[in-house]
C-alpha cells in the first residue's frame, strides 16, 4: 500500500502551501512590489536555512515536518514567479539591482538561518553540560 | 490590496493545489549534472504562466486564486536559494554559476515568451 502514504505527504505539503500562500500575500500586501517579494523570499530563505540544518545535523524534526514546513509553507511564502515577471517589467538598472538583491540576500539568509541554529544549539548543549 | 476573507481563501486554495504540485512535477524530472533540475522546471513554467496572466487583459479573473495563489506556490525562491547555497559551500562553483544563470535567464526568457502569448489571447 504505497498510495495512502503519498497521500497522506501531498496533503500535508497541501495544508503548508495553504498557509504559507496566505502570509505572502497578507505580508506582501502591503508593500506590493519588488521590495515586498524581496522581503518574502528573504525571510523564508532564512527559516529554510534553520530548518534544513536542523535536519541535516541535528534531526530534531522529523522528515514529515520538513515537508510540511519547508515544501509547503516555505515553498509557496516564497515565490519565482513573482520576482521573474517583476523583474522583466522593472528592466534596466532597477531590473540588475532586484536581481543581485534576491540572489545575494537570499544566500546571505540561508547562511544566517543555520548560523542561527548552529548558535541555538551550542548555547543548548553548553546549558545541559553545566546542569 | 488586501481584499475580504473572500480573497484570503482563494489565494490558500491556491496555494493547496500549487505546493502539492510542484512537489510532484520537481520530483519526476531527472537530474542533469547535480543541478536541481526540478526547481528550475517548475520556475520556468510557472513563469510563463503568471507572465501570460498578468499581461493579458482579463487577469483579474484568476487574480487570487491561480496568479497569487496556484503559480505563486507552484514556483519558489526559498528551494533555489537553499539548493544554490549548497552548491556555494561545497565549493561547486561551476554547477553554482550555471544554476543561478539558468534559472534567471529562463525564467525571463519565460516571461517574454508568456508576454508575446498574452498579446495573441
Amino acid at each position: 500500500m504505497k498510495a495512502p502514504k503519498q497521500l497522506i505527504e501531498l496533503s500535508g505539503i497541501a495544508s503548508g502551501g495553504f498557509l504559507g500562500a496566505i502570509s505572502r500575500y497578507l505580508l506582501t500586501s502591503t508593500i506590493v512590489s519588488p521590495a515586498g517579494t524581496l522581503f518574502v523570499n528573504v525571510l523564508g530563505s532564512l527559516f529554510l536555512g534553520m530548518l534544513m540544518y536542523d535536519n541535516e545535523y541535528i534531526g530534531y524534526i522529523d522528515q514529515r515536518t520538513r515537508l510540511i514546513i519547508g515544501t509547503g509553507f516555505l515553498g509557496s511564502f516564497t515565490t519565482f514567479s513573482t520576482f521573474a515577471v517583476q523583474t522583466y517589467s522593472l528592466g534596466g538598472t532597477p531590473a540588475i539591482v532586484n536581481i543581485l538583491a534576491n540572489i545575494i540576500l537570499t544566500i546571505l539568509a540561508v547562511f544566517a538561518g543555520r548560523g542561527i541554529i548552529i548558535h541555538i544549539s551550542r548555547r543548548r548543549s553548553q546549558d545541559d553540560w553545566r546542569t | 490590496m488586501t481584499g475580504g476573507l473572500e480573497e484570503i481563501l482563494l489565494v490558500g486554495l491556491g496555494g493547496a493545489i500549487g505546493a502539492p504540485l510542484r512537489y510532484i512535477v520537481s520530483g519526476i524530472v531527472p537530474k542533469a549534472r547535480n543541478l536541481p533540475t526540478g526547481t528550475l522546471l517548475v520556475n520556468v513554467i510557472g513563469s510563463i504562466m503568471l507572465s501570460t496572466l498578468t499581461f493579458a487583459s482579463s487577469q483579474n479573473i484568476s487574480l487570487h486564486l491561480v496568479n497569487i495563489g496556484v503559480l505563486g506556490s507552484f514556483t519558489t525562491y526559498s528551494t533555489f536559494a537553499y539548493e544554490t547555497s549548497r552548491m556555494l559551500e561545497e565549493g561547486r562553483t561551476i554547477d553554482l554559476i550555471l544554476n543561478i544563470i539558468l534559472n534567471l535567464s529562463l525564467c525571463i526568457l519565460g516571461v517574454l515568451l508568456g508576454h508575446q502569448l498574452a498579446s495573441l489571447i
